[in-house]
């Protein structure tokens, strides 16, 4: 086992882990950091993947900006045991059994599916996540949809001021 | 084995420059206050450095029974880190890099970006109405100061053609970025005097309305991180603007590349220095209208003519 | 990018500026009159533009997008949809007090994402045309935040629609994972050399279908319906019930034209299901409401499921349908809740079937058009809506799709009664005393009746002479059959 697959099976389980723990916890602040460990880990597979640009960006986004506001959002709403809706036995049964189906659903899927076993992710190699070439492709062959893009944060920018301004 | 020396040395002048740090501000405010300042223990006071260290090694490390504990511990450990791991990216010299990353601006933002956790994180854990308020001001205020962070920076990537920052200090071999992109440089400097909340933009702990706000139930070594992460943050960002801006090592050939970005990056921490002994603090509605109004489209300008620019002198 | 690729994407460009002129003529601080005026125009220099560009379609632009005719129906249907809603929304804010500038940029936006879906052929456009269209659609269900259930509406809207992107996402993801392309016509390929039917193709297929579901608000994934229907804005829920719908199943078409979704067995099987399940469902839940935007809500859920079943064929006759079907269904709903909006106050919406007792008796003109909108709702003949749901069953028929075809008359009969219930309240007499017709400018009153008098045109065109439409369809369509050469 080289390194890279070392780092693979870590972060896999750090990502894995980190994702239940989001789940588990009984205090959202520590969901949220939780996850936030779950970025980390899948930042670290894009590397692998030698995606560096969508690792660094995974962090400044995602943990470094939209993981504070979802902080900022829960410490105002001061949640607690007390406030929290108690859902009812019945509610909680047949989340565990859809998500369980859905699970073993998944799981033999993926394990019948014959071809899957050669079509393993290169590590390591392919050079389009690297800033430059990514770049040219974006304002290249993918310039209507990134111009599309700017747009859609129009709109999301247009909606919140509509939604959020005072009057 | 030379990596390994250079990642132990990088540590050992960073951490010694963090710590001699309080004896410089302490002397330089009580000079531009006209007083004396520290000058009893040692020489010219030096020794203020270790009386203050052991202080806080000795003091009691006080856990509030009402905290989150596990957070609360972890809170003072992440903005050292945060701030260390982006030194990781500076060239100090030709050769003297820890990691030379192709994204190395991006990975200084990203690493600055995090820091805003042990803040945020702090103040939460600390279950104390002021240190929340300090945590929420500080969260608004870094978000709003990192988005044109980076953005400043974008118009020297632009002209480099390269987010490595070895790349970006060799491209200013002929005439340094300070000059051609003044505007980009002022910016940067006053977002990154946000990003290290240092006066007068330390509204997270404003001991004068919030009591320190988001550190105030910390003691002891965990508020010394804080206290070395904020000098560490000093030293970071003048030593970001040094690479960026001014030249990195390049100087005059008769000191080492070493020594020339040891003397500017000083420069910018008495700067810094100077402006909390002169600056008050603006409020905090202020500071975000002065963020997201003036700041951010300056910064945008500052992009789109520096595309112009370089288009038109492309051809 | 070649000029004529650029040509063939005006339309597009025109509405996206449309939004950008929108934006600028708020921050000069002109009046929603004038900021109306300007939108009708621009949605009809889009219009242009679609004329003008027609000699250059059918055109790829690799990778992402093409442009044919198919796309043009589908736009052409859009833009309508939106000239009309615009008109409406005029007398609609112009009554309230929340400020209605903003609501044009993102009617447009919205719109824009609707006609990306309709040109789709990847997807990455798929899903930047679908979250364009639902964030703005997010920010417009909520617009008149002081009402009770609009804030309710809008957040549910955004919860479910988020969860939704999640599964399509993860379905993408799934075939990506299986076929290596997110390109329609590779996945196609990479399908074809295949040659067995792959258990991620199919799992990535079911989890699009549950957000393509949501999107069109189809049993079981229908419980957005009637809430959002009820607490958004009447012309939003008009432009939900009809452009939202229209650029989803554009893609779903497409998707499905170029993988042949319909060969695949557990394909059809999905698909009848949620057909039958939505007509039975929708049709059933529709009977017991007194809230006239949630009875429609519920009879939209039953259309969809109507159109599922033009959908099952995968022919060519099917599609023909389902298009009829999707443009009877959209002049239909665009008249009903054209009038809705006309009867809606300062305070509420006309939203409870009392405010329509006796109304033919107050305004002939639109108890007439409300009951003709009704009637080919419910499918009655001489109206749009019954050839719409004849050219439906035809193309069921001719595939023996006996059981959705036997559930679509079942439940067409079931609907006919509460369209019937409204329509006999229209008509019943009346002694409570409304409120006076708004003081409007007697330019947008008449345009809005000029808008009302061309739907009821087209509903009875369609319904009399449906040939000129069905081959109009059929010439738009060859047009983007025909092979393309890159």
């Amino acid at each position: 086992m080289g390194t890279t697959q070392i780092l693979f099976w870590f972060l896999t389980a750090l990502a894995l882990l980190g994702a239940i723990m989001v789940l588990v916890s009984k205090n959202p602040v520590h969901s949220v950091l939780w996850l936030i460990v779950v970025f980390f880990a899948i930042s670290g597979h894009y590397i692998l993947l030698n995606a560096q640009f969508l690792a660094i960006v995974n962090l400044i986004v995602y943990a470094g900006a939209i993981m504070v506001l979802f902080l900022f959002v829960i410490m105002l709403m001061n949640l607690n045991a007390e406030t929290e809706p108690q859902k009812s036995i019945w509610m909680k049964f047949f989340g565990v059994a859809t998500g369980g189906l859905l699970l073993s659903f998944f799981i033999s899927f993926i394990v019948s599916s014959i071809d899957l076993k050669n079509k393993t992710a290169q590590l390591k190699e392919g050079d389009v996540g690297l800033i430059k070439n990514l770049g040219k492709v974006l304002f290249s062959d993918y310039v209507i949809p990134f111009e599309i893009a700017s747009i859609l944060f129009l709109s999301a920018m247009v909606g919140a001021v509509v939604i959020g301004k005072k009057d | 084995m030379q990596h390994v020396w250079i990642v132990l040395g990088v540590l050992f002048v960073l951490l010694n420059v963090a710590a001699g740090l309080i004896w410089v501000e302490r002397r330089m405010l009580a000079m531009w206050q006209d007083r004396l300042g520290p000058n009893r223990a040692g020489p010219l006071g030096l020794l203020i450095v270790l009386a203050d260290t052991l202080k806080l090694f000795f003091k009691e490390d006080w856990i509030p029974s009402f905290a989150d504990k596990k957070i609360f511990v972890i809170a003072p450990a992440i903005v050292v880190a945060s701030v260390l791991m982006s030194f990781v990216v500076i060239p100090f010299a030709p050769g003297i890099v820890v990691a030379d990353l192709n994204i190395g601006v991006l990975f200084f933002l990203a690493m600055s970006s995090l820091g805003v956790y042990s803040i945020v994180l702090g103040g939460w854990a600390s279950n104390n109405k002021y240190s929340l308020l300090g945590a929420m001001r500080g969260a608004s205020q870094m978000i709003a100061y990192e988005v044109f962070m980076g953005l400043s920076l974008m118009g020297v990537v632009m002209m480099t053609g390269s987010f490595r920052l070895t790349d970006i200090v060799e491209a200013q071999r002929s005439v340094w970025f300070c000059f051609t992109q003044p505007l980009g440089l002022i910016l940067f400097f006053i977002a990154g005097i946000a990003e290290t909340h240092r006066l007068p933009f330390d509204i997270p702990e404003s001991e004068s309305e919030l009591i320190a706000g988001f550190h105030s139930e910390y003691s002891g070594m965990k508020f010394g991180m804080f206290f070395i992460g904020e000098y560490l943050g000093v030293t970071l960002i003048s030593a970001m603007t040094v690479t960026m801006f001014f030249g990195g090592w390049m100087g005059p050939e008769f000191l080492p590349g070493w020594a020339w970005f040891f003397i500017k990056t000083f420069a910018f921490i008495l700067f810094f220095i100077l402006l909390r002994a002169s600056l008050p603090r603006p409020r905090y509605d202020q500071l975000m209208e002065s963020g997201w109004k003036v700041l951010l489209p300056l910064v945008l300008v500052n992009i789109l003519v520096t595309g112009a620019v370089l288009l038109y002198l492309k051809g | 990018m070649d000029s004529l690729q650029l040509q063939a994407l005006l339309p597009f460009i025109v509405l996206a500026s449309a939004s950008v002129v929108i934006i600028l003529l708020i921050a000069a601080r002109q009046s929603h009159t004038v900021i109306q005026i300007t939108g009708f125009l621009m949605m009809c220099l889009v219009v242009l533009a679609m004329w003008y560009v027609r000699d250059v379609l059918p055109r790829a632009i690799m990778p992402l997008l093409v442009v044919d005719g198919m796309a043009a129906v589908f736009t052409g249907l859009i833009v309508f949809c939106v000239l009309i809603i615009g008109l409406f929304s005029f007398i609609y804010f112009e009554e309230r007090e929340e400020n209605p500038k903003e609501y044009y940029i993102l009617i447009f936006l919205g719109t824009l994402g609707a006609a990306v879906l309709t040109i789709s052929r990847h997807f990455i456009s798929v899903f930047i045309g679908l979250e364009l269209l639902s964030i703005s659609l997010y920010a417009l269900i909520a617009y008149l935040r002081n009402r009770n259930n609009a804030v309710e509406a809008g957040m549910k809207y955004l919860v479910l629609a988020a969860m939704s992107s999640a599964f399509l996402l993860f379905g993408m993801a799934l075939i990506y994972m299986d076929t290596g392309s997110m390109d329609f016509d590779g996945i196609a390929k990479q399908l074809q050399t295949q040659g067995h039917s792959p258990a991620l193709f199919v799992t990535g297929i079911g989890l699009m279908m549950v957000a393509v579901c949501f999107k069109l608000a189809l049993v079981p994934f229908h419980l957005w319906a009637a809430d959002v229907y009820q607490g958004a804005p009447v012309p939003v829920t008009n432009f939900i019930a009809t452009v939202s719908k229209i650029g989803v199943f554009a893609v779903l078409v497409r998707f499905a034209q170029a993988v042949q979704l319909q060969s695949y067995h557990f394909a059809v099987i999905i698909i009848s299901f949620v057909a039958i399940v939505s007509m039975v469902g929708g049709n059933l839940l529709a009977i017991k409401q007194q809230n006239i935007k949630r009875l429609l809500a519920y009879s939209s859920i039953a259309h969809l499921g109507y159109l599922l079943v033009a959908f099952l064929p995968g022919n060519a006759a099917g599609i023909e349908a389902g298009m009829f079907y999707l443009f009877a269904y959209s002049i239909t709903l665009l008249a009903a809740f054209g009038i809705v909006t006309m009867l809606s106050g300062r305070q509420a919406d006309a939203d409870q079937l009392e405010a329509y007792r006796g109304l033919y008796w107050r305004n002939p003109l639109m108890g007439a058009i409300l009951t003709v909108a009704l009637l080919s709702l419910a499918g009655i003949p001489l109206t749009a809506g019954f050839i719409g749901k004849f050219a439906v069953l035809n193309a069921g028929v001719q595939q023996q799709l006996w059981l959705p075809v036997i559930v679509l008359v079942i439940t067409s009969v079931i609907g006919l009664y509460y369209y019937l219930r409204i329509i006999s309240t229209l008509f019943a007499e009346t002694q409570v005393i409304f409120p006076k017709e708004k003081s409007l400018h007697p330019l947008f009153v008449a345009g809005t009746y000029g808008a009302l008098l061309v739907l009821l045109i087209l509903l009875l065109g369609a319904g009399i002479f449906p040939s000129a439409v069905i081959d109009g369809i059929k010439n738009f369509l060859c047009q983007g059959f025909r092979i393309i050469n890159f």
